[in-house]
């Protein structure tokens, strides 16, 4: 049996008897570990906030390769990104993006990219714009698939790698764009507008941070995630859409009251 | 393992579901309950079947009862223009023991998770608000965990009471009493920082 210390982002827990925990961590040197930690719901609670989603951790456990669950031994908050549950829009995408690395990781991935990204996109996700998260998260997904090796083509059509002139086709199947010459002969084809283009290659090139006023409408950015999630779709096994966007709502306060008003159910 | 009786098996295996109760454990119990009188077995097997049978859901406040709505609610000697809104039962039993509070409860029976496929809809926020509706409330306690769905439970339902005439408040978070600073991780500081008080001097 191995000691093992890895830096941490606590994807999922989930209660277990009266004072444990079983904790779903995204650790930067072994990828996605599944962990129990013993006695930390008691009246002392040994780790604090440590062991909450969202919660960047440094956690030192017990590993046994036989075994789906690893013993916790110790864990020390680093950062618990506090903010992200002080605002419901941030809540509902921060959640987002641990349910997308939840169905995404499949716990073999080698150290990469992938986990400075998730840490740094709940560092945005707690301090951007309100109006920008949805840019941000689609920015999340797009840089996330493409250091999983399904990076989509947006700046050359994928058959014949000439540079793209209007219209402009998107294959979700074929995994990108394609020109109005090719398009008779890829399957699956649909239209993508120059300005949907334009903003998916911004994602694609742009640092977070530079995405924070990139605020487009709710109309334009429905439209972008919808051609974006046939893409997902069409390229990973275990996609769903995110349950967290669709479950908790995204109106503001006086849209829930009137909703409550009107009897219709919350999270429509 | 081979009982040589059945009956014995079958009570270890029921036993052995309950929470944190190990084969072992549910072993050991069911033979006790062998040893034991006929009267005490009984007043167990009576007390299991009287839970279910008998115990509903407060039409009110939706913690467990047996009358509707339950001896909280219906208690002349508690306030009725404050409710603290709790995540489970469990709470109320806790904060009931703490013997700070006189006045009504709202269980939620959960908070916003939706790793956890928990929505508004899961939660008992309808009620609430249809509870504060009526008009007699003048303040609402939030008391759901300080943890992040439970934090983002307490955004949500404040920003639902935000249309009516009731102070909303937050329990305070930070150090434990019989607590020490050293031992205290930064986000539990952070939050004791946050919500300090001026120190009242006579």
């Amino acid at each position: 049996m191995a000691i093992e210390k890895s830096e941490a982002i606590i994807l999922r827990t989930l209660n277990f008897r009266d004072t444990s925990k079983i904790l779903t961590a995204y650790t930067l040197d072994h990828g996605l570990v599944s962990l129990i930690a013993k006695g930390v719901r008691g009246p002392k609670p040994r780790f604090g906030s440590a062991l909450e989603i969202f919660a960047h951790v440094d956690l030192v456990y017990y590993n046994k390769d036989s075994r789906d669950l690893q013993l916790l031994s110790q864990a020390s908050l680093l950062e618990a990104h506090l903010g992200l549950a002080s605002n419901l829009d941030r809540y509902r995408h921060a959640c987002a993006v641990l349910e997308f690395l939840l169905k995404l990781l499949s716990g073999q991935e080698p150290p990469g990219k992938l986990y400075p990204l998730a840490l740094r996109t709940l560092e945005v996700l707690e301090k951007a714009p309100v109006a920008s998260l949805g840019s941000l998260f689609l920015a999340f997904q797009i840089k996330a698939v493409s250091f999983l090796g399904h990076r989509p083509e947006l700046f050359s059509c994928i058959s014949c790698r000439e540079s793209l002139t209007e219209p402009v086709y998107f294959a979700p199947l074929h995994g990108g764009t394609v020109c109005d010459n090719c398009v008779v002969e890829v399957d699956g084809t649909r239209t993508i507008t120059q300005s949907q283009l334009g903003f998916l290659q911004r994602l694609m090139k742009s640092t977070l941070a530079e995405l924070f006023e990139d605020v487009p409408s709710s109309e334009f950015m429905a439209d972008t995630r919808g051609i974006f999630e046939l893409f997902l779709a069409s390229q990973l096994d275990r996609y769903e859409p995110s349950r967290s966007l669709r479950q908790i709502p995204n109106r503001h306060a006086l849209g829930l009251r009137e909703a409550l008003k009107a009897g219709d159910p919350l999270g429509n | 393992m081979q009982f040589s009786s059945r009956s014995v098996e079958s009570l270890v295996d029921e036993l052995s579901k309950l929470p944190g109760v190990g084969k072992k454990s549910a072993q050991r119990l069911a033979f006790f309950l062998l040893k034991a009188s006929r009267d005490d077995a009984m007043g167990l097997a009576n007390a299991i079947r009287a839970i279910k049978d008998d115990v509903i859901s407060c039409s009110e406040c939706g913690n467990f009862t047996e009358d509707d709505p339950c001896m909280i609610c219906t208690d002349p000697k508690r306030s009725r223009v404050v409710i603290c809104v709790v995540e489970q039962p469990m709470d109320v039993l806790a904060i009931e023991a703490s013997g700070g509070f006189r006045g009504q409860y709202h269980v939620l029976r959960g908070a916003l998770n939706p790793l956890d496929k928990i929505g508004p809809d899961q939660i008992r926020a309808r009620e609430l608000v249809e509870r504060v509706r009526r008009g007699e409330i003048s303040e609402v306690i939030l008391a759901t965990n300080p943890n992040p769905p439970g934090e983002a439970t307490a955004y949500f339902l404040s920003d639902l009471l935000q249309e009516f005439s009731v102070s909303v408040t937050r329990i305070a978070r930070g150090i434990p009493v019989g607590g020490d600073l050293e031992y205290s991780d930064q986000a539990t500081l952070a939050r004791a920082l946050e919500g300090r008080k001026p120190v009242e001097t006579q």
